[in-house]
C-alpha cells in the first residue's frame, strides 16, 4: 500500500502543469510591445531623432499607470490574478496606438480616460464586492439611468446625426448612454432570492424598454441594438422563459419594424448593405466600408506598421473605423486576436458561471461580456460589410472617453465575476 | 536582406497573439476556488442534504438546487445563501411561508449553526460548524477539523494542530523542509470556513495539488497529494466531514 | 444557481454567431482580398488613377516588355516588340482585357495575401511578372504577317511554355491610332487571335479524322477511294480541290482529298468523330494561365452524310481556335498526352521571393501512343511528299499539316498550317493562320516556318 503510494509519488514528481500566469514578466512583455508600438509613432525621424514629445507623455502616463495599477492592487488589495486587467491593458494599448496614427489629438482625452476609467473599474470591483451592497444600489442606479437618458433628449446635442451626446461648457462633450451601460448591466443582474420572485423580471422588461425607447428618440441605433441583444441575454437568463423573450422579441422587432419604415437613415444602411462596391455606392454611402475592406486587404497578414496606413485618413477613423486602421497598420492577425479577445471573455464569463458565488456575479459577468461582444461585433462586421454599417464603437480601442471608462467598468462586472478575486486567504497568512 | 524589415510586424502580431493566449489559457486553467459547506439534516428521516453553493434554491421544481418532496413545499421556496456575513434564507413568495425555529421569515434572515428551518412542514437542522451564534465563540476547529500530512518520502504524519499547519524553510514553521529552493514561509494548509485548503504564500517554487499548480489558495480534500516544490505530501482528512462531489 | 448557470450557455448562440461572423469576414478576407486591394481606390497603389508601383513584365531573355518609371507606365522601346506583344502584355486603358497587364494585376501591383501592399510601400515595386515569350521571335512573326489579319503561336510542347502569341491586327499601345475605332482594318483589333479567335479549322481538320479512322478502324489506312473531284450523297456533293483518282488514306492526307476524308468520316461516323475531336480538345475548357481562352466547338450530326462529309474535311460548323491548334499538335508530338501551354514563368516579389512558378503541366490523354506515332508518321509524310522540308532548316524534321478554311464563297478562304519539329532540341509546335490569306502551304507555311526558322538560330 506504500509502496504504491510511493511509485505514484515518483511519477508526481513532473514540473507542475499549466502554471499560472507570473503577472511581472506579463506585464513586462505588454508594456515592452506597447513600447515599440509607441515608439514607431512618436519617433517621427529616427535618423535626425525628431520625437514627438507630447504623444510620449501620454503614452507614458499610460504606462505608469498601468504599472502603478499593479502595484497598488497587490500591496493594499492582495490580489494576486491580473489577467482580465492586463487583457484591458493589451486591448487599450492597441486603441492608444490606433488612435496615436489616426488621430493623436485624441490621446489627452484618450489618457484621461484610462485614468478615469481605471479608477472607476477598482472602485466598482470594490462595489460588487459585496452583492448585498450591489444590490441594494440596483433602484437608485436604474432611476438615474433614466434620469441621464431623459435629460439626453433635453439637453442633447447632435453630433453625426445622433442627440447622444450632453456638452458642458465647450470642451466637454459626454455620452451618457456609455455610462447607462454600465448601469444597465448593474440592473439587469440578481441574486437567486431575487431572481425566484415573479414581478422582477417585468421591471426590468420596463426598465430595459424604456433605455432602447430613448435611444431610438436619440436616433442611437447601434447602441439601441446593443441594449436589445444584451436585454434579450439578460432576460433569458433571468428567467428561462422562452414565452417570455418571445412577447417581448416580437414587440421590440415590430417596434424596429416600424422605426425602420420611418427613419431614412436606417433605411439607407440597409440599401448600402452588400452594395458598398457598386459604382454608385463606393465614393458615397460605401465609401468607409470600402476603405475599410481595401486597408484591411493593404495592410496583409501582419500590417504596414504604424502610421503608415491610409484608413487614418478617412473620417471617423479613430471612432468607428478604428478596426481598419488596426487591421492596416498592425495587421489582420492582430485584429482579430482582437475580436477573439471579446469572444473569450464571454467563454470565460459562461465558464465562471458553475462556481460563481451569485448569480449576480455569473449574470453581471456574462451580460458585460455579452455586450461587449455584441459592441464589438456589430462595429467590426458593420464596417466591413458582413451586416449592416452601424456607427458604434469599438471597446477598448476606438477614441471616446465615455465609451473607454464605460469599457472598463463593464470590465469590472467581468473581474468581479471571478471567483479568485475576492479570495480572503491570503491576508491571513502574512504574519 | 530587404525582407528582414518586415520581421518587426511579423514579431508584433505573434506577441499579440502570446499575451492573449497566454492570459486566457491562465484565467482557463484556474481550478475555482472552495465552495461554502453547509448541511441541512431532515429531523424525521435523518437524511443528509448538502448545500455547496453559495445560492442555493430550495423547491419543488424540478430545476432547484434541492428538490423537495413535501407537496406543501412551493415550487420555488426559499433560498439558502452563503453572504459575506454569515449564512441567510430568504422565502421566495412561498404560499406556506418558512420558518426558522419556529417564526416565521420576512425577507432574509440570518441563519447559525443547529437553527431549524421548517419549509412545507419538514424540520430541517441547519449544519454550518463556522456559523455559530455566538459571534465570540472559539471556532470548533480543535475537535472538528483533524487531518494529517503524510511526507510521502518518509512516511512520516504531520498531525494538524488547531485547524492550521504551516509549511515552509523556516524552523518556525510545523513541517520545516530544509531545501533551499523551498521558502521560508512556502505554504499553509488550513480548515476554514470553505473547508480544508491549502494556500500558497507567494512562494517562489510554488505549491501544486494533484499536479496543478495552486492560484492563491485551493481547497483540498482527503487523499490529495500536495507538492512543495518537488517534496510529496499527501493530505488526509481526520475530521470525519468529507465534503464529496465538489470535484467535479 | 444550478438552473441560472445552465441558462448562461445561451450566451453561446451569440458566441457562435460573432464566430460565424469572423469566419466570414476571414473567408471573404481570403476570396476577395486582392480585388480590394488593387481596387483603384487604393491610394497606397493609385495616385491619380495611374499603378504607381506596378511590377515589370519582362520576356524569356529578360527584355521588359512593361515597366514603371515616374509613375506612368511604359512598354518595350521597339514599335514593332509593342504591336507584336500588345495582346500578351496589354495596354494602360484596359482595352486588351485578357492580357497579363489586366489578369495579373494583382501580382504586378505588389500586392500579396500575406504581407499586402507592404513591399509597394517600401519598396515602391511591385512584383515581376516574367513570361515564355521571345520578344525578338514575336517581332518576326508580326512582320511575317505582313500587315495582313492573323494569328500565329509556337509553344515547346515539351515544357508547355508558349515561345511566339502574334494576333493581328494590333497597335502601338503607345501611339494609338486615331482612326482604331473607324478604320476597317483595326477589325477586332481588342481581340487576341490565337486565344479568343474561333475559325473553321479547313482541312487541318483531318489530322483528327484521321485520328479517329485509326483509332476505330483497323483497316481504313489500306482502303482505297476513288476521288472524281467530289464525295456524293443523296443530300449533296462534297467537293474536292482536284480529281485525285485511286488513293489511300496516307496519300490523301498529304494531297488533301476532301472525297476521301468525307468517306472516312462517314466510315468513322458522327459519335467516333466527335468523340476523338472532344479527346484533342474541342468543347473543352482549356486555359492559359489566368487568361481566357474561348472553347472550341465541333457538332457532328448523326443521320446527315454530307454534313458528316463536310465536318470530316473541317468545314461543318467546327470551330477552332488557334491556340488549341498547337494543343492538338503538341499532343501528337509528346505521344499522345498534350502538356498545358502557360505564358507565365514565374513571378517575384520586389524583395526577391518568388511567389509564382511555372512547371510541366500535362493534359488528359487526347488518343493512344501508337496512334499518336502513326500520326506523326503521315505527318512527317506530308512534308517529305507534298510541302517539302526546304521550308525549315536542315533537320529540324518539320511534321504538319495545310488547311484553307471557306467561310463566305465571295470570300478568299482563311490559310491555316499547323505542325511541329519532330525534334528534340526544337520541340515545338506551331501553328499559323492568315485571314483570307488563301492557300494554307503557300501562304501560311512560309509565315509560321519563318518564324520556327528564328527561333532555332537564335538559340
Amino acid at each position: 500500500m506504500v509502496k504504491s503510494t510511493e511509485d505514484k509519488a515518483l511519477k508526481m514528481r513532473k514540473p507542475l502543469k499549466r502554471r499560472p500566469l507570473k503577472t511581472v514578466p506579463m506585464l513586462l512583455l505588454i508594456t515592452a510591445y506597447q513600447l515599440y508600438m509607441f515608439s514607431q509613432l512618436a519617433v517621427t525621424n529616427i535618423k535626425a531623432l525628431e520625437i514627438n514629445y507630447t504623444m510620449l507623455i501620454y503614452f507614458g502616463v499610460f504606462i505608469v499607470a498601468e504599472w502603478l495599477y499593479y502595484i497598488v492592487m497587490r500591496a493594499f488589495a492582495k490580489r494576486r490574478n491580473f489577467e482580465i486587467e492586463l487583457i484591458g491593458f493589451f486591448l487599450t494599448g492597441i486603441g492608444f496606438a490606433a488612435i496615436g496614427s489616426a488621430k493623436p489629438d485624441g490621446l489627452l482625452v484618450q489618457t484621461g480616460a484610462f485614468l478615469l476609467g481605471l479608477i472607476g473599474f477598482s472602485v466598482l470591483v470594490w462595489i460588487l464586492g459585496d452583492s448585498e451592497r450591489a444590490m441594494k444600489l440596483r433602484l437608485p442606479l436604474g432611476i438615474l439611468a433614466l434620469v441621464i437618458l431623459v435629460a439626453n433628449i433635453f439637453l442633447g446635442s447632435d453630433i453625426n446625426g445622433a442627440r447622444n451626446w450632453i456638452v458642458i461648457g465647450n470642451a466637454i462633450s459626454i455620452q451618457p448612454s456609455e455610462f447607462v451601460k454600465i448601469i444597465f448591466v448593474f440592473v439587469g443582474a440578481a441574486t437567486l432570492e431575487k431572481l425566484q420572485t415573479s414581478k422582477n423580471l417585468y421591471t426590468f422588461i420596463g426598465f430595459s424598454a424604456a433605455c432602447v425607447g430613448v435611444l431610438f428618440i436619440l436616433r442611437d441605433f447601434g447602441t439601441a441594438v446593443i441594449f436589445f441583444l444584451t436585454f434579450l441575454l439578460i432576460a433569458f437568463m433571468r428567467s428561462g422563459d422562452v414565452r417570455t423573450i418571445a412577447l417581448a422579441l416580437a414587440s421590440a422587432g415590430l417596434g424596429g419594424w416600424l422605426i425602420a419604415m420611418f427613419k431614412t437613415t436606417v433605411k439607407n444602411r440597409f440599401a448600402t448593405y452588400r452594395h458598398v462596391w457598386d459604382a454608385d455606392m463606393i465614393d458615397g454611402k460605401g465609401f468607409q466600408q470600402t476603405r475599410v475592406l481595401i486597408g484591411i486587404a493593404s495592410g496583409g497578414l501582419f500590417g504596414l506598421g504604424l502610421g503608415k496606413g491610409n484608413v487614418r485618413d478617412v473620417i471617423f477613423s479613430s471612432t468607428d473605423l478604428i478596426f481598419g486602421v488596426v487591421c492596416e497598420e498592425l495587421g489582420v492577425i492582430t485584429g482579430f486576436a482582437v475580436l477573439a479577445c471579446f469572444m473569450l471573455f464571454a467563454v470565460y464569463a459562461i465558464n465562471n458561471a458553475k462556481t460563481s458565488r451569485s448569480t449576480f456575479y455569473s449574470i453581471a459577468a456574462t451580460a458585460a461580456a455579452g455586450l461587449l461582444l455584441f459592441q464589438a461585433s456589430i462595429n467590426i462586421f458593420g464596417v466591413t460589410d458582413v451586416i449592416p454599417f452601424t456607427g458604434v464603437t469599438l471597446p477598448f480601442i476606438s477614441r471616446g472617453g465615455s465609451s473607454m471608462i464605460s469599457c472598463w467598468g463593464l470590465l469590472a462586472f467581468i473581474k468581479a465575476g471571478d471567483s479568485r478575486t475576492y479570495l480572503t486567504t491570503y491576508g491571513e497568512l502574512k504574519k | 536582406m530587404k525582407l528582414l524589415l518586415y520581421l518587426p510586424q511579423i514579431l508584433l502580431c505573434l506577441v499579440a497573439i502570446f499575451i492573449i493566449v497566454r492570459c486566457f489559457v491562465s484565467l482557463f486553467s484556474m481550478r475555482p476556488a472552495g465552495k461554502p459547506k453547509a448541511v441541512l439534516i431532515n429531523k424525521q428521516s435523518g437524511k443528509k442534504l448538502a448545500i455547496s453553493t453559495y445560492e442555493t434554491s430550495l423547491g419543488r421544481a424540478k430545476n432547484s438546487d434541492i428538490q423537495l418532496a413535501s407537496s406543501l413545499a412551493s415550487r420555488s421556496h426559499a433560498v439558502i445563501s452563503r453572504r459575506k456575513k454569515g449564512w441567510f434564507i430568504t422565502d421566495t413568495e412561498s404560499k406556506a411561508g418558512t420558518f426558522v425555529n419556529g417564526e416565521q421569515t420576512e425577507g432574509a434572515v440570518r441563519l447559525y449553526h443547529g437553527d431549524t428551518i421548517t419549509i412545507g412542514g419538514v424540520d430541517y437542522t441547519f449544519i454550518a460548524p463556522h456559523a455559530s451564534r455566538d459571534e465570540n465563540a472559539a471556532v470548533p476547529v480543535s475537535q472538528e477539523a483533524r487531518g494529517t500530512l503524510i511526507n510521502l518520502a518518509t512516511n512520516y504524519p504531520y498531525q494538524i494542530q488547531g485547524g492550521k499547519l504551516t509549511i515552509g524553510r523556516n524552523e518556525n514553521c510545523d513541517v520545516v523542509i530544509e531545501d533551499i529552493t523551498v521558502s521560508r514561509l512556502h505554504a499553509v494548509v488550513q480548515y476554514t470556513d470553505e473547508g480544508w485548503v491549502v494556500a500558497d504564500n507567494d512562494s517562489k517554487a510554488g505549491v501544486g495539488v494533484n499536479g496543478y499548480r495552486v492560484h492563491g489558495s485551493e481547497p483540498i480534500e482527503d487523499g490529495d497529494k500536495i507538492m512543495i516544490n518537488t517534496h510529496l505530501f499527501m493530505f488526509r482528512d481526520g475530521s470525519g466531514v468529507q465534503r464529496r462531489g465538489a470535484r467535479g | 444557481m444550478k438552473s441560472a448557470s445552465n441558462r448562461i450557455r445561451i450566451m453561446w448562440i451569440f458566441i457562435a454567431l460573432s464566430l460565424a461572423g469572423g469566419v466570414f469576414l476571414m473567408f471573404s478576407i481570403i476570396t476577395q482580398g486582392g480585388e480590394w486591394a488593387t481596387s483603384s481606390r487604393n491610394a497606397h497603389l493609385y495616385v491619380n488613377g495611374t499603378l504607381i508601383g506596378a511590377g515589370n513584365i519582362t520576356d524569356s531573355n529578360g527584355e521588359i516588355l512593361c515597366a514603371t518609371s515616374d509613375g506612368k507606365r511604359s512598354f518595350h522601346e521597339d514599335g514593332e516588340v509593342r504591336s507584336a506583344l500588345l495582346h500578351v502584355v496589354g495596354d494602360n486603358h484596359g482595352y486588351i482585357s485578357s492580357s497579363i497587364q489586366n489578369q495579373y494585376r494583382t501580382n504586378l501591383s505588389g500586392y500579396n495575401r500575406i504581407m499586402g501592399v507592404w513591399e509597394l510601400c517600401n519598396f515602391e515595386q511591385g512584383s515581376e511578372v516574367n513570361l515564355t515569350v521571345n520578344a525578338k521571335a514575336c517581332r518576326v512573326a508580326y512582320e511575317a504577317l505582313q500587315g495582313r489579319k492573323g494569328a500565329i503561336c509556337v509553344y515547346n510542347y515539351k515544357t508547355g511554355a508558349v515561345l511566339v502569341s502574334v494576333s493581328a491586327p494590333t497597335y502601338d499601345p503607345e501611339n494609338i491610332p486615331d482612326d482604331i475605332n473607324d478604320n476597317e482594318a483595326y477589325d477586332g483589333v481588342y481581340i487576341n487571335r490565337v486565344t479568343m479567335g474561333l475559325y473553321p479549322p479547313g482541312s487541318t481538320f483531318k489530322v483528327l479524322t484521321t485520328a479517329a479512322a485509326i483509332d476505330n478502324l483497323p483497316g481504313e489506312s489500306d482502303k482505297t477511294f476513288y476521288c472524281d473531284g467530289a464525295y456524293h450523297t443523296s443530300y449533296g456533293d462534297v467537293n474536292c480541290m482536284g480529281e485525285h483518282g485511286d488513293l489511300q488514306m496516307k496519300e490523301a492526307l498529304a494531297k488533301s482529298c476532301n472525297t476521301a476524308y468525307a468517306e472516312i468520316a462517314n466510315d468513322v461516323g458522327a459519335k467516333s468523330l466527335q468523340k476523338t475531336a472532344e479527346n484533342f480538345g474541342y468543347n473543352q475548357k482549356i486555359s492559359l494561365g489566368k487568361l481566357g481562352v474561348y472553347t472550341s466547338q465541333i457538332h457532328t450530326k448523326k443521320d446527315d452524310a454530307l454534313e458528316l462529309g463536310w465536318a470530316g474535311v473541317g468545314q461543318s460548323t467546327t470551330l477552332v481556335t488557334p491556340l488549341l491548334q498547337v494543343r492538338i499538335m503538341g499532343a501528337i508530338a509528346g505521344g499522345g498526352v498534350p502538356v498545358e501551354p502557360y505564358l507565365v514563368q514565374k513571378v517575384t516579389t520586389a524583395s526577391g521571393f518568388v511567389k509564382e512558378t511555372a512547371g510541366v503541366k500535362k493534359g488528359s490523354r487526347s488518343c493512344s501512343e501508337e496512334t499518336a506515332a502513326e500520326l506523326k508518321s503521315l505527318l512527317r509524310n506530308n512534308f517529305e511528299e507534298q510541302y517539302g522540308d526546304w521550308h525549315f532548316n536542315e533537320g529540324l524534321n518539320p511534321c504538319g499539316k495545310s488547311g484553307t478554311a471557306e467561310t463566305d464563297p465571295d470570300k478568299t478562304p482563311h490559310a491555316w498550317f499547323t505542325g511541329f519539329l519532330d525534334n528534340d532540341e526544337y520541340p515545338y509546335a506551331f501553328v499559323a493562320l492568315v485571314e483570307e490569306g488563301g492557300s494554307g502551304s503557300e501562304v501560311a507555311l512560309p509565315v509560321v516556318a519563318q518564324v520556327v526558322n528564328y527561333l532555332a538560330d537564335a538559340q
